[in-house]
């Protein structure tokens, strides 16, 4: 039997915004899976700069190393990819390693597998430890926290459940000399396809759970000097972006994080739309769009002093995520367009314009069960595997398959479902198994 | 393995005597026997040569939950086990009531016995069966005895002095009935499976020697000869629940008496009809207890109730309404060591030298004492000439589930093993394991020359059977991909197959039904591997690590884990717990 290990993946720098951040890739596959993603194989312990792509588009350009076992930090092949420090952009890359074979680490695995291969400096580990526990603390602002106590109530029922499938199966396939009648026929399959309802439901929430995890996505747009850039320090209430009267001043899209109205929002300032020859701001440009389309909501600047609004076609592409904002709201109006009028000088309708983002995010928090939400990317995977394995006991059930092969994909289910909880022992099955069934040849 | 053995008794009368049902085997039950078979034990040869009844249990359900079972002619079992013993080169049997431990520097050295005889040994295998301060309970009537007829030992206070933990268990066991007293034409029967499902790998080398009358089954025309008994089957009736509650006061378990815990799996009768108020009736089945004797074991119906409130209530049972007593149920408390006491070879770990055995660390009797009897054996045996210690892997069989769940988590009710405490089931199949075991344990030098032989012979055999699976095709689609679907079975095989032999055909399309899971168990071996692999010292200080949850830290310094992979499977231990433990381990 030849023994494989699996390949983990995850971000080593901590979340947020920063200049740059740090995906590692650890295991036999990682190397492949750098390979696929920079459309040819990484050059061992030299740093490249190449560009990530998965699925057809280019995910952002990064600086890639990679380092063959066993001289790695792990020990194992071990690859680094440093790319920009957008959540969002080191989300994308995880999601495509992960789509490639890797899974996410648990938290201290590579540390563990350092260990294990005999490659920790003690040092450095402890070091790595303390970092560790400080993030997870820092990660979990007490909204998600909130969110997270009604994710684990809804696991910690599912969990219930299966328990008692696998002590109904588990009564029939141990005790066949017992005088008992466990139902593992119509009904059992019923519960299952509710459970396997259930975990899909709560892995569909899987978007809406990173948005609430790194921000909605509000972009800022409009064209040059419609007071971008003036807005989202009124909203932001300091002074983050460079402002000037200079049409084109912001060549770049900007970012900050803000809690608006309780709602964690990324605010993304963009460069003006309009046609222009100077390379820099072209790509500032095609960067506002692809920010456009990746937007939750878009506000869409429209000068009231001016006689009309230069964008107004870009803005149909969007459709219901647009916000029409007059701006310059203080000073004497020269067009009829629609649109919240408000003015980042003297504060007006700054808040109704907070009040109807808040109504635009809500309307999304309070889609149909969207309360219990799969907050994370390892709850993601593990909600994977448990919609995986319950479908297969689905599928196992209706094909007469054995019923210990029905057991195997039920706890391989449990399993996937307890590593969110971080609970679980064997004697849980054999409790209710003897609570519910009376036994005893 | 060529250590020379004493085997001390108190009573040379009832070496291999079955205090309970004269059965052997059932699931899980029954895989062990057969690991204890594989690994070159006894019990399974006995089993078979003493049967009276032999069934498949499960044999509609998959390969890897189904297990034999066997009802014994009790008596032959144990003269047949005696005599084998008697006859096992390198061992001296002895009739001696222990009293003492010799230990010196923390080092087990002898045992001196209540004739004040010491005998010296370097290592010391402890199994005391229920009889450690034993006390019988038949209504308010208790008696000191860990079985009707027998004595009781103080051997646990001796345990106490020397540090170890002691608890109190509880079992029990039902009336024993006159056959000519029962009316067989109320009862329904249960026959044998024909041809007989066997226990032993080497079944056909069981013959019947001239003298032997103990052998009661034997090998003949390439055939196993048993001539089987029927169990029989009734049920209780309203009539039974109303004078079992009328009675409950005059209960020991329910007026306080018995302060042991008893079985999940095996409650008494009256605790069926207390906790389960719902259910009308509930099943007693009839066993005989040999085939030259009139006694009946009433499966299902364990009792520490008053000898004429257990008359009343048996003689309300549909068949049983004359029945005559030939010895009353009754429940025994004893004393138990808590096994999280224990490293996984069972060795204590207060007293080197030192293992424990059997209902001695909170299991039931027979085979889960049997898999714990061969392991710790071959560790004493391996340690006594300084070898490492064998550690079986919970992947590799129920043994060694059985002593990871015991070592690491302990047991507060008699331990029994079930198919559903083995995570990796689909693995260990009643019928690999041979395949699982033997080869190992010729290592050891346990198993017979003639039993790896076969092993080997078998292994060969299933490759190429399943590499002619894998080969030949039928629609486009190889015939292992067929066979892999659930509607079709080794009987659609073209007539090719349907010669190969029964015990291959029936390996190889376990191995090709399971397949998909089995690769998936795999991997998640592999994963796991490397934790099992690294060691943590014994003397490990975890005070010293930061990090650890108080918790945590509790268990750990408790159980002392072996390896990492055992202190992940303790409860209350978790994944952070373990990395920080594994950066810290490496300042030693």
């Amino acid at each position: 039997m030849a023994f494989e290990k699996d390949t983990i993946t995850a971000c080593a720098t901590p979340p947020g915004v920063s200049a740059l951040a740090m995906i590692r890739i650890s295991g036999p596959q990682a190397i492949p899976i750098a390979a696929k993603l920079a459309a040819s194989p990484p050059k061992p312990r030299s740093p490249v700069a190449v560009k990530v792509h998965h699925n057809q588009a280019i995910l952002d350009e990064v600086v890639m190393t990679s380092w063959p076992n066993p001289k790695s930090y792990t020990g194992e092949d071990l690859v680094e990819i440093s790319c920009h420090g957008n959540p969002l952009i080191v989300e994308s890359i995880l999601q495509a390693v992960c789509s490639l074979g890797a899974r996410p680490a648990r938290p201290g695995e590579f540390t563990e597998r350092a260990f294990l291969n005999g490659r920790i400096d003690l040092t450095r580990a402890e070091a790595i430890l303390d970092v560790l526990h400080a993030r997870s603390e820092r990660a979990l602002l007490a909204g998600q926290r909130a969110l997270a106590g009604k994710l684990s109530a809804r696991l910690m029922a599912d969990r219930e459940s299966i328990l008692q499938l696998l002590a109904r199966i588990e009564a029939w396939i141990d005790f066949p000399e017992e005088d008992i009648q466990p139902e593992v026929g119509e009904g059992f399959r019923l519960e299952i396809s509710n459970l396997l309802k259930s975990s899909a439901a709560l892995l569909a929430t899987a978007p809406l759970g990173q948005r609430l995890r790194s921000g909605y996505r509000l972009v800022l747009s409009g064209p040059p000097n419609a007071g971008k850039s003036t807005l989202l320090n009124a909203l932001l209430g300091m002074d983050r972006a460079l402002v000037s009267p200079v049409p084109g001043t912001t060549r770049d899209t900007v970012e900050e994080s803000i809690v608006l109205n309780g709602f964690p929002v990324r605010l993304i300032d963009t460069a003006g739309l309009r046609s222009s020859t100077d390379p820099v701001e072209i790509e500032g440009i095609s960067r506002t769009r692809a920010a456009l389309e990746s937007a939750d909501l878009i506000l869409a600047l429209i000068d009231s002093t001016q006689p009309d609004d230069p964008c107004a076609k870009e803005w149909s592409r969007y459709g219901t995520k647009v916000i029409p904002v007059l701006t310059k709201g203080d000073l004497p109006r020269s067009n009829n367009l629609p649109g919240l009028t408000v003015s980042a000088q003297t504060g007006l309708g700054l808040d109704s314009l907070k009040e109807k983002i808040a109504q635009h995010l809500k309307a999304d928090l309070h889609a149909p069960g969207a309360d219990e939400i799969a907050v994370n990317a390892r709850h993601e995977d593990a909600l994977r595997r448990v919609t995986e394995a319950l479908a297969c006991a689905s599928a196992s059930l209706c094909n007469r398959a054995a019923p210990e092969l029905v057991a195997s994909d039920l706890r391989l289910a449990l399993q996937a479902l307890e590593s969110i909880l971080g609970v679980g022992t064997s004697e849980d099955v054999l409790d209710r198994l003897f609570a519910q069934f009376c036994i005893g040849k | 393995m060529g250590a020379e053995t004493l085997l001390l008794t108190m009573n040379l009368d009832t070496v291999g005597q079955m205090s309970c049902n004269p059965a052997i085997g059932g699931l899980a039950k029954g895989h062990i026997v057969r690991e204890v078979d594989a690994l070159g034990g006894e019990m399974a040869l006995n089993t078979d040569a003493t049967a009276i009844q032999m069934r498949m249990l499960n044999s509609s359900k998959g390969p890897s939950v189904r297990g034999p079972r066997a009802q014994c002619d009790k008596k032959a079992y144990q003269f047949r086990m005696k005599f084998a013993l008697e006859n096992q080169p390198r061992l001296d049997l002895k009739q001696g009531q222990i009293a003492g431990l010799v230990v010196e520097d923390g080092e087990a050295r002898g045992v001196t016995t209540n004739l004040g005889v010491r005998f010296n040994g370097k290592r010391i295998v402890v199994t005391t069966g229920t009889f450690l301060k034993a006390l019988m309970h038949v209504g308010d009537n208790s008696v000191a005895g860990g079985r009707m007829g027998d004595g009781t030992s103080t051997f646990s206070d001796e345990l106490k002095a020397l540090g170890f933990q002691v608890e109190r268990l509880k079992t029990g066991t039902p009336p024993r009935l006159n056959k000519r007293s029962i009316d067989f034409t109320k009862l329904d029967p249960q026959h044998g499976d024909s041809p007989p499902p066997t226990f032993s790998y080497l079944v056909d080398t069981i013959k019947k020697a001239p003298e032997d009358s103990f052998t009661l089954n034997e090998w003949k025309d390439g055939l196993f000869h048993v001539e089987q008994m029927p169990c029989w089957i009734t049920h209780t009736t309203e009539n039974t629940a109303q004078i079992i509650r009328k009675n409950l006061s005059r209960s020991p378990l329910y007026c306080g008496v018995i302060q042991g815990v008893g079985p999940r799996y095996c409650p008494s009768i009256e605790d069926k009809i207390v906790k389960f108020p719902e259910k009308e009736r509930h099943q007693i089945f009839l066993e005989p207890e040999g085939r030259h004797t009139n006694e009946f074991y009433v499966n299902g119906c364990s009792t520490s109730l008053p000898f004429d409130v257990q008359i009343e209530m048996i003689r309300s049972i549909p068949g049983l309404g004359a029945a005559e007593f030939l010895r009353p149920g009754y429940a025994v408390e004893y004393d138990y060591c808590p096994p999280t006491q224990l490293w996984p070879s069972l060795e204590t770990k207060l007293v080197r030298g030192l293992y424990f055995a059997g209902q001695l660390n909170g299991t039931s009797g027979y085979e889960e004492a049997a898999g714990q009897g061969i392991l710790s054996g071959i560790n004493a045996a391996l340690e006594s000439r300084g070898a490492e210690a064998w550690r079986p892997q919970r992947h590799e069989s129920y043994i060694g589930v059985m002593v990871d769940d015991l070592v690491t988590k302990g047991t507060r009710e008699p331990y029994r093993m079930f198919t559903s405490r083995a995570e990796y089931r689909l693995l260990l199949r009643q019928d690999n394991a041979d395949l699982r075991l033997t080869e190992r344990a010729g290592e050891l030098g346990l198993a017979s020359a003639e039993r790896v032989r076969r092993t080997k012979e078998k292994r060969g055999e299933i490759d190429e059977c399943r590499a002619k699976l894998g080969k030949a095709r039928r629609d486009g689609k190889t015939l292992e991909d067929w066979l892999r679907r659930p509607e079709i079975t080794w009987n659609d095989l073209p007539e090719e197959f349907q010669r190969v032999r029964g015990e291959i055909a029936e390996a190889v399309e376990a191995d090709v039904k399971y397949s998909g899971y089995i690769a998936r168990d795999l991997e998640r071996i592999a994963t796991l591997r490397e934790m099992e692999g690294k060691n943590i010292p014994e003397n490990f200080n975890y005070e010293s690590v930061v990090g650890l949850k108080k918790e945590a830290r509790q268990k750990l310094q408790e159980i002392r884990p072996k390896t990492f992979g055992q202190a992940a499977r303790i409860s209350g231990v978790n994944p952070s717990d373990i990395s920080a433990l594994a950066v810290w381990a490496m300042r030693k």
